[in-house]
């Protein structure tokens, strides 16, 4: 199953406050931004959603934050956002793929068909279910203003990031009246697939057909193997743990590494 | 809280064959999408208090 991170709920004003201004509502951008990281990482790296607010840089706590800002928070933390936004938005073909492979996604849009006023906001679309390749017919959306993650439709999803007002919400242009099919966002790495680096033999990646278990192996033993686990990373992983692998690290020692760390 | 998710059946397609796709994938560019700026805030609006 999708790796689901923990929900993180927007509000009241004083949660969060940095320079004196209450940013609290101010911060969908930032807790969409902590979620996804918390996906990407599979929860090796939890912040909340003020802690991405206050490394936002160039320093700015005035209203709430673009999509740039908050990717390169992120990449601070070692979690590659693919941003799409102005004239690289992304079609929702793009987005359903990305879902259905593995990849979390942040949506701009705008709250007024969600029937909450008209707020720009920003939501995780952690994973969805049904459909065909590039249209799912629902995504599982964790929005920060609400009380925990809930099924969306597909097309609810659609309709909430096309309301987005490009120009503010005083402009009243959207996506959708402007004729734009794409959609603001922010697409994070694939946490699904395997992880295994390409020199790793055969006889080791049949052990752990995907890596993940291997890989958190790797990580308690004390080594960081970054996105990919290559012959290198279970040959310093096994160091760590003073485990003599003699010339080079075959299936019994990986083995073994599970069996201890994982 | 993310205990409670509903559970949904997922008949959709699997992992391996949406990333096929994605491999193969030519994004064409959003022609009226050209003069959009990057530069929006989410969440300026939202009311201090709800």
């Amino acid at each position: 199953m999708t790796y689901r991170p923990v929900f993180q709920k927007e509000g009241p004003a004083g949660a969060c406050v940095l320079d004196g201004q209450q940013l609290g509502w101010k911060i969908c951008g930032g807790l969409s931004t902590a979620m996804g990281i918390d996906r990407s990482t599979r929860g090796k790296v939890r912040l909340t959603g003020c802690m991405v607010r206050d490394e936002v840089t160039p320093r700015d706590v005035s209203g709430g934050t673009t999509i740039e800002q908050d990717a390169h928070v992120a990449s601070l933390h070692g979690v590659a956002v693919e941003v799409h936004t102005g004239p690289r938005v992304a079609s929702m073909y793009l987005v359903g793929l990305s879902l259905q492979s593995g990849r979390g996604v942040m949506l701009a849009g705008n709250t007024a068909p969600l029937g909450k006023g008209n707020v720009n906001h920003r939501v995780w679309a952690n994973e969805c279910a049904g459909g065909t390749p590039g249209r799912p017919t629902q995504a599982l959306v964790y929005d920060p203003w609400s009380s925990g993650p809930a099924w969306w439709s597909w097309t609810q999803l659609y309709n909430f990031a096309r309301a987005l007002h490009p120009y503010g919400e005083a402009d009243p242009r959207t996506l959708k009246s402007m004729g734009v099919t794409g959609v603001y966002c922010g697409i994070f790495p694939d946490t699904e697939g395997g992880i295994w680096g390409p020199d790793v033999k055969a006889s080791i990646r049949v052990l752990d057909p995907d890596g993940r278990i291997v890989g958190r192996a790797v990580n308690n033993a004390g080594h960081n193997y970054g996105s990919l686990i290559d012959t290198a990373d279970l040959a310093a992983a096994l160091k760590k743990v003073g485990h003599n692998y003699g010339s080079v690290v075959d299936a019994a020692d990986v083995q073994w590494l599970i069996d201890h760390y994982a | 809280m993310t205990d409670d998710i509903e559970q949904v059946e997922d008949d959709g397609p699997t992992h391996e064959e949406a990333l096929a796709i994605v491999a193969a994938l030519s994004e064409e560019a959003d022609a009226v999408a050209t003069e959009l700026p990057t530069d929006v805030k989410d969440g300026t609006a939202h009311e201090d208090d709800e």
